[in-house]
């Protein structure tokens, strides 16, 4: 079956979708100094402007947002069977805090996120949300193509959501005695992750006439090696997997938007598993240099920016990065400037706690 | 798309299984320490479901490259989550231990599962609310039926947690692409055992894999043809399964 994406819509620190794929072809960057979060010991953070105090269920209300966005631009009203999944790496954990802490209402149906997809899509069938980690948008896509691919499903809106909480920014804190102040894929001199936050849903339809992308595979695989770790066997396979499904060879793909976070584990094992696998052939871009590490967000603003760059015929450089690590020696970074040409494949990277790994394969219509 | 189930258990600590604190008595004392209550239970379900001997298995285990994971939990990081905001917000940060953060994590038990038994299938963590066991039956029934592994290990489990006042429970079933003595049928028409609410009260994100075990054991006992699962409510939606003897 020839899976397409029909409309998407996406809110990052840097704004709205267009306002977010502007701001990345411009260079701009959404850190700023952390909000709603003090003691945690990170004092930096990619967020979206939301007004004070703190409202309670941020990420519920992108989500809605986003859902609401994405069904406007791909989903016709007379379609059946719709399903929602959700990606998210941190749910509403932000209002068991709240509660634990402030003695705020918790009412447990809102960690999860049937209410906020039924907000926009009230009639949807099931709203599912997988809560796999940094990767979890990722496995929501592989979820809601297969849920086409067996007749489950007439669409799917896949969806991603995390806004931060103290208890995540606290073990972010505790890795490093000094927690950095921007995140820099890919750069020798980086100096850690730093959170974003935000939200992004696209429509899965069975082939249709008003596609914007093809999704040809995703792959899922788990290292099974340690908890919070990358391991380069698994996300390899991950990488293989994912051509294979999709029919493909590993010289058919022109852009990569990798995964980059800027730790010390991740970015040398990503660019040893693309250098092994891919080469020196496709571009490389990463977005969390301008939008920080929106956790089970991540996989699908990848995913989204990576079929407009391909629309647009240039892809955002890597915000943040000057001198590429050695292990990126072999790989085509795209820094400074964004840099046009002619992308019709690209393959997007998702990895996560658990060693829980997602590569798409996506392309022009 | 079905799949066969090849093995099940049920792990209630109120009913005389190990408590979390005590799973090494079946798991054996490596790889325990820093997991959290929830993990501990759902390890300790897999295990018996895959009926191992007493201790930690000696890997690789036949099939595991091609073993998926799927668990249902709500509440597995609940504690760990309050604790750790409790300390930012006392401004004792510090004291967070390094051991907590991977249980930080919303999908620690299907991580370590995957970790401890050597599955490097795909490993899905479901925390859909009231429907999640039975979403988790469906989507390790897909994982096979869209050929991602040829065999899923389903677990549903909850701590004891305050916040929904659950009973600790673990179950497992374990599903196959090689044809069984039950399977799993998406249907939802009605059969001849109907089970919805459990016994063991309020055990939330474990219900169906619960009623998944218990449905199997009264199937092998010869009682019937079939068992119709079911769970939801209004706020979360309504899921579905049937239990079948082929």
């Amino acid at each position: 079956m020839r899976i397409v994406v029909t409309g998407y819509d996406m809110v990052t620190g840097l704004g709205d979708l267009r306002s977010t794929t502007a701001g990345l072809f411009a260079g701009r960057t959404a850190l700023g100094p952390l909000r709603f979060h003090d003691k945690t010991g990170v004092t930096h953070g990619y967020q979206i402007p939301d007004e004070d105090p703190e409202p309670s269920l941020r990420a519920s209300r992108w989500l809605t947002r986003c859902v609401a966005g994405a069904a406007a631009a791909g989903l016709p009203p007379d379609v059946r069977r719709v399903h929602v999944v959700v990606g998210t790496g941190l749910r509403e954990l932000r209002a068991v805090e709240r509660w634990a802490v402030d003695g705020a209402a918790l009412d447990p149906a809102d960690l999860h996120f049937g209410r906020a997809v039924r907000r926009a899509l009230p009639t949807v069938e099931g709203v599912h949300t997988v809560a796999n980690a940094c990767s979890a948008s990722g496995h929501a896509l592989a979820v809601g193509a297969d849920m086409l691919v067996t007749g489950e499903a007439d669409a799917v809106v896949v969806a991603g959501a995390d806004a931060m909480t103290d208890s995540m920014l606290a073990m972010i804190a505790r890795i490093s005695d000094d927690p950095t102040t921007a995140l820099r894929p890919f750069d020798r001199d980086r100096t850690g992750v730093l959170l974003g936050e935000g939200a992004a849903a696209v429509v899965l339809r069975p082939d249709a006439p008003d596609a914007r992308a093809h999704l040809l595979s995703t792959s899922l695989t788990c290292d099974a090696f340690h908890e919070t770790g990358p391991h380069l066997p698994g996300i390899v396979n991950a990488m293989r997997d994912a051509h294979t499904r999709a029919g493909i060879t590993a010289e058919d793909i022109d852009l990569v938007v990798a995964h980059g976070t800027g730790t010390a584990l991740n970015d040398p094992t990503e660019a040893a598993a693309l250098t092994q696998v891919l080469g020196d052939r496709p571009s490389v871009t990463a977005l969390k240099g301008a939008l920080g590490h929106t956790s089970g967000a991540a996989a699908l603003m990848n995913l989204i920016v990576a079929i407009e760059s391909m629309h647009a015929g240039r892809v955002p450089a890597v915000a943040g990065l000057i001198n590429s690590i050695p292990e990126a020696a072999g790989l085509r970074l795209v820094r400074g400037e964004p840099e046009a040409g002619r992308f019709e494949l690209a393959q997007v990277n998702a990895f996560g706690f658990g060693g829980v790994n997602a590569v798409s394969v996506v392309g022009l219509p | 798309m079905t799949a066969s189930i090849i093995g099940h258990a049920l792990h209630v600590p109120s009913e005389g299984d190990c408590s979390p604190e005590q799973a090494h008595t079946l798991l054996g004392r490596k790889g325990l320490l820093g997991k959290d209550p929830a993990t501990r239970l759902a390890l300790c379900a897999v295990h018996r479901a895959l009926g191992l001997p007493l201790g930690k298995p000696t890997l690789p285990l036949p099939g595991a490259v091609t073993t998926g994971v799927v668990v249902s939990s709500n509440l597995g990081n609940i504690d760990t989550v309050r604790s750790a905001a409790a300390l930012v917000r006392a401004g004792e940060r510090r004291s967070i231990s390094p051991m907590d953060i991977p249980n930080a994590s919303s999908n620690v038990i299907a991580g370590a599962i995957a970790i401890r038994f050597g599955f490097t299938g795909p490993n899905l963590t479901l925390c859909s609310g009231r429907t999640s066991g039975i979403d988790a039956l469906r989507h390790g029934s897909r994982l096979i039926a869209a050929d991602r592994a040829d065999r899923v290990v389903v677990v549903g489990v909850e701590p004891d947690c305050d916040l929904v006042e659950t009973t600790a429970v673990a179950a497992c079933v374990v599903l196959s692409r090689e044809p069984g003595a039950l399977a799993l049928d998406l249907g939802t028409t009605p059969a001849a055992l109907t089970l919805e609410d459990d016994p063991l009260g309020e055990i939330y994100g474990a219900l169906g894999v619960v009623q998944a075990v218990r449905a199997a054991e009264w199937l092998s006992a010869g009682s019937g043809p079939d068992a119709l699962l079911t769970c939801g409510d209004n706020e979360d939606g309504y899921a579905s399964i049937r239990v079948v003897a082929r």
